[in-house]
């Protein structure tokens, strides 16, 4: 305790500088508790964006789809799903359950034609689930319009459908045979990815059956939760399922894959990128201030010497006025950190443009974790005190009767 | 009580040289001196600048080493202390005054006494400490800070830091150097006062005739020699 008060009278001392030393720590951490802040928000849209756009927090498939849907796409299907929804039902966390049938084929106005994949599922479920896709024109599925169909609007422009229009989709048949349905256009929507827009097609899961003859029959359970958090909770909930009914699964984090992992991955970097530039900025300045801090005080050194205090007391003695502008700074740091953001946020955000391979830009909101700030505060508090060290080290080693005559 | 302790050795020092090296010029600071300090002795060091007394003093007080010699504190031979032990050794048995007070400005009187205790990692007897201060007649400027003192009460509030601890012998650097000479007179006759009323052992260097005058005994010294 005594060296924290005297490290914390040394700092008054020189007052100003003492401060400006602390505002470079607050600064420094404000900058990274906005980044992090910035980062997290983006990141949480854009998995809510992926769960919400369609992917679901799980995908449950009969064993075998995973290794074998390439090779066999309908080979591996789930031809009773209704006994897999009663079991699911009973946790309370989960928000829809809704089945799927994926496809693949080519859809045709008669003058123009292009291959496309898609999905169909039930049109009431299905709107829950894509949520995060914005409807540019028409309506989403609907029950009333059994062979309605809706398209990204790429597939929509490349084929110069509007709502209303007719087409005609084709696909092949687990027999190997080709059929054929016609559908009506019932709306365009821009999902969040440009390129899946370039080939998306959703339709209704009856029609889609019809078409490809496989009435009943689905290649997969979407689980949609109440709330993201609760993934850790209800993911033993979907092991234990699987492994009763003989069924597999994959969160919604490996169903993403590359669309999150690749983002996330950047946007760590960036911020580690950002936090190392801002800690080097710290641990200059601390030493800067506290080699200073040591060439005023040389002849103090050679007296507490010279009265009995070790190189190691000397070091702590230097290290306690790091610790304080690290921790001092840190906390005003968080402080400012949080205003910034508050700022920030009440002001509408920061609209961002479109992310490379992202069909259109967001709103980023700053939402710093508590937690993340308190760690942060850690990291500079530990910084500072890796600055302090080099300094307090060289005071440490003065030699005594060399700093007795310093003037 | 005085005459029990006179001729207690407590310090000894034999054939003790200092060699400054200057590049490839040495400087003799210090030529074989061999010095015997007893316990209670109030010992006046005198001699022009450069006479070598502020290195004698160093090297009495652990500060630095000799280049030749041993010097032994209370049975210590010191040249085989680390630079840890040393520090310990400094802070139980030595004290010291400092011409220019060398008392820590982030400090009140009352903490730069409280100081070398402190770095003992004990608990502190805060009575002690009040009672040293207060036999320096500083008792009224625990709270003040250095900078709101006299010459006069800083050289007090260092006397006390060294009092504090109950070292076996207290060094003092030409302790009343820059002080005015009645102020001077009146810091030397507060440690002849503790010498004879506490049998603190003292040893300070002076160029004042008039100080040295308060001495029991007075050494010179000369172009490293004492004679």
């Amino acid at each position: 305790m005594f060296y924290i008060k005297l490290g914390f009278r040394n700092l008054l001392r020189n007052f100003r500088r003492s401060f400006k030393t602390m505002l470079v720590v607050a600064i420094g951490l404000a900058c990274c508790i906005l980044t992090e802040g910035f980062m997290s928000h983006t990141l949480w849209g854009l998995k809510e964006s992926l769960i919400n756009g369609g992917l679901g927090h799980f995908q449950i498939y009969r064993k075998g789809y995973m290794t074998n849907s390439l090779e066999k796409p309908y080979s591996f299907l789930i031809n009773n799903p209704s006994k897999i929804y009663a079991e699911l039902e009973k946790n309370s966390l989960i928000k829809c359950i809704t089945p799927r049938l994926n496809f693949g084929g080519m859809i045709s106005t008669g003058e123009k034609s292009t291959i496309v994949f898609g999905f169909s599922g039930l049109p009431s479920k299905e709107k829950e689930l894509n949520n995060f896709s914005t409807i540019e024109s028409g309506n989403f599925l609907t029950e009333n319009k059994p062979f309605g169909i809706v398209l990204g609007n790429g597939v929509a422009k490349k084929l110069n459908l509007k709502v209303g229009d007719s087409v005609t989709l084709m696909a092949t048949l687990k027999s190997g045979g080709i059929n054929a349905l016609d559908f009506e256009v019932t709306g365009i929507i821009c999902a969040q990815i440009k390129a899946y827009n370039d080939v998306l097609v959703i339709a209704n899961i009856k029609a889609i059956q019809k078409l490809l003859n496989l009435s009943g029959s689905v290649d997969r359970i979407i689980v949609l939760l109440k709330r993201t958090e609760d993934i850790s909770k209800v993911e033993p909930f979907i092991k234990n399922i699987c492994e009763k009914m003989n069924l597999e699964y994959l969160n919604w984090e490996k169903l993403a894959g590359l669309q999150y992992s690749r983002p996330k991955l950047f946007y760590d970097l960036v911020y580690v990128l950002i936090m190392s530039i801002v800690v080097l900025v710290v641990v200059f300045s601390i030493t800067n201030t506290l080699n200073l801090a040591m060439q005023e005080r040389v002849r103090e050194i050679g007296t507490i010497r010279a009265v009995g205090t070790t190189r190691f007391q000397v070091i702590k003695i230097f290290l306690s006025e790091s610790f304080i502008i690290g921790l001092i700074g840190g906390f005003f740091g968080i402080l400012l950190g949080y205003l910034i953001s508050w700022i920030l946020n009440s002001s509408g955000g920061i609209a961002i443009p479109p992310p490379p391979g992202q069909a259109r830009g967001y709103i980023a909101l700053f939402k710093p974790d508590i937690l993340e700030a308190f760690k942060l505060m850690t990291l500079f508090t530990i910084t500072t005190v890796v600055g302090g060290f080099y300094p307090a080290f060289r005071a440490s080693r003065l030699v005594i009767v060399d700093a007795l005559r310093w003037f | 009580m005085l005459n029990q302790t006179e001729n207690i050795e407590l310090i000894t020092l034999k054939d003790v040289s200092k060699v400054y090296r200057l590049g490839k010029v040495e400087i003799p600071a210090l030529k074989n001196i061999n010095l015997v300090i007893n316990k209670g002795d109030f010992i006046s060091l005198m001699g022009p600048s450069g006479a070598g007394k502020s290195t004698l003093l160093n090297i009495i007080g652990c500060l630095d080493t000799p280049t030749k010699g041993e010097i032994i504190i209370k049975g210590h031979r010191i040249k085989e202390m680390s630079d840890r032990k040393l520090s310990i050794f400094r802070n139980r048995h030595i004290g010291f005054i400092f011409q220019s007070f060398n008392l820590i400005s982030a400090l009140n009187v009352y903490e730069n006494v409280e100081y070398p205790l402190i770095i003992r990692g004990k608990k502190v007897d805060k009575e002690k400490v009040i009672e040293t201060i207060e036999s320096v007649g500083l008792k009224d400027y625990l709270k003040r800070r250095p900078d709101e003192l006299s010459g006069g009460q800083r050289q007090r509030v260092a006397i006390a830091r060294a009092l504090v601890t109950d070292p076996d012998i207290i060094l003092a650097d030409e302790p009343t150097a820059n002080l005015d000479s009645k102020t001077g007179e009146k810091i030397i006759s507060l440690l002849l006062e503790l010498n004879v009323k506490n049998n603190v052992t003292f040893f300070f260097s002076t160029h004042s005739e008039i100080i040295s005058s308060y001495a029991k005994k007075v050494i010179h010294i000369l172009d490293g020699q004492i004679y």
